[in-house]
């Protein structure tokens, strides 16, 4: 069976190349074309000589002609013969790449979002953002990873050295967790702040399940850092009584940041690699 | 042909990405390191990215509190800073490491990126374990800024632009630029 005899291909027009346009496309399907089920679409996986289709949004294409789909997989990480709509956001191109690509039917029980949910979802962005964009294409995805390198290496280093100077009893270690205490609780709100822009702009503010997580957490770590910074500031020996429950409820405050940051980075490291594309 | 293949052929390009010619070097992984990487998927990948935030954040915070100490004067500052410098000892050959393993896991074809990164992270190796051995020896380097001394408060502060320049290479592996345009 040749999936290219399966109907004509189409191509679907670009999109202009960038994901903030994604608002824009078309979200009618040819009504002309053959109907895949997931079923179906799933035998034509690339293996064993068959065609490689993946579909996107409704859409099918065949990718079998691609020398980065070869024997159906693309880049180890994703699998011909499957709609991809959902692992898509993962990916650091934009849906320009389909056009390349021959439409050759869609997908019956298509997952494509409705024309009203998209336009609930987010606006376009505006001319000026989106001029920058144009600019320093830099922005679009790279703020806020490399700003969560600061919260992160912050509040994990200020239980190391805390714990470093309760060891040795060198009390400059101390302050050093301090500082960096400090350090984690001035650059959270902009790690927040980036990871909002990041959401909107690449994710549709779509409720994913590991942004709700983040956006859980990450105003508790805020909280408890800001907390655990203001009483050591005001109490600069709170650390000294730590026979007395002060001391161990600061110590624990401090401590508690190591696993609630873990579990940020945690869940931020799944949208960027995620667990699925390892497997 | 088509956008997806230009994007791909850059992203392969740069990223050396795993193509049917790569299974084989995959498969030569020492069984042991094979099966742990197939028990846990993500060591595939997660490593380098978790370890290396901490070369990157320790040695920007060295030449930070450096200047905040010349700044203030705050002496904590300076120690805060030596501190940094330490962290950044330890945690670079982690990052080497553990980059050298993704390289090989994932990135199996030669690429010049990755080699001029490597290369990059073993010269800030070698500048902070100066910085910080010159520190050990002389905890008044900073204070007594003046003839030599000055080299050191140059050299914690090419920190900076180092570690930038080999995150940078890092972060066009994770988010090409080219896919952004």
């Amino acid at each position: 069976m040749s999936g290219r005899t399966l109907c004509s291909p189409t191509m679907p027009g670009r999109t202009q190349g960038s994901p903030l346009q994604k608002h824009k496309k078309e979200t009618s399907l040819p009504e002309d074309q053959k109907k895949f089920t997931l079923k179906e679409l799933a035998q034509l996986n690339g293996a064993g000589g068959r065609p490689a289709f993946i579909a996107y949004r409704g859409r099918v294409y065949d990718v079998s002609d691609s020398a980065r789909w070869a024997g159906g997989k693309h880049m180890a990480a994703h699998f011909a013969g499957a709609d991809l709509t959902g692992e898509f956001p993962d990916a650091p191109h934009g849906e320009e790449v389909f056009a390349g690509y021959p439409q050759v039917g869609v997908l019956q029980t298509s997952p494509e979002l409705p024309e009203t949910q998209e336009a609930e979802v987010s606006g376009p962005p505006p001319g000026f953002l989106d001029r920058l964009l144009k600019r320093f294409p830099l922005l679009k995805r790279h703020p806020h990873p490399m700003v969560v390198h600061f919260p992160i290496v912050f509040f994990v280093s200020t239980p190391i050295f805390t714990i470093l100077y309760l060891l040795t009893g060198i009390g400059s270690f101390e302050t050093t967790g301090w500082h960096c205490l400090g350090g984690g609780v001035l650059f959270t709100p902009v790690a927040l702040v980036t990871g909002l822009f990041t959401w909107w702009l690449n994710y549709e503010l779509r409720p994913l399940r590991p942004v709700v997580i983040k956006l859980i957490l990450t105003p508790i770590l805020l909280l408890v850092g800001a907390g655990a910074f203001a009483w050591r500031w005001l109490d600069p020996e709170i650390l000294a009584q730590l026979p007395y429950w002060t001391g161990k409820v600061y110590l624990a405050l401090l401590c508690v940041l190591l696993p609630l940051v873990s579990l940020i980075g945690w869940y931020g490291a799944s949208l960027t690699f995620p667990r699925h594309a390892e497997k | 042909m088509g956008a997806l293949e230009d994007f791909a052929t850059m992203a392969a390009k740069r990223q050396g990405g795993p193509g049917p010619e790569d299974e084989g070097r995959r498969r030569a992984l020492p069984p042991r390191l094979g099966v742990l990487v197939a028990r846990h998927p993500y060591l595939r990948r997660h490593p380098h990215p978790a370890v290396s935030h901490f070369p990157i954040v320790f040695m920007l915070a060295a030449s930070f509190f450096s200047v905040l100490y010349l700044l203030t004067g705050v002496t904590s500052f300076e120690t805060t800073a030596f501190h940094c410098l330490g962290g950044g000892l330890l945690s670079t050959p982690a990052a080497i490491a553990t980059g050298i393993f993704t390289q090989r896991l994932n990135y199996p074809q030669p690429d010049p990126t990755l080699t001029l990164e490597k290369r990059l992270s073993y010269l800030l190796w070698a500048m902070v374990s100066g910085a910080f051995a010159w520190r050990l020896l002389d905890p008044e380097v900073l204070r007594h800024l003046h003839g030599l001394n000055f080299f050191y408060l140059l050299l914690v502060l090419a920190l900076t632009p180092l570690v930038t320049v080999i995150s940078f290479f890092g972060g066009m592996l994770t988010f090409p630029l080219d896919k952004e345009e």
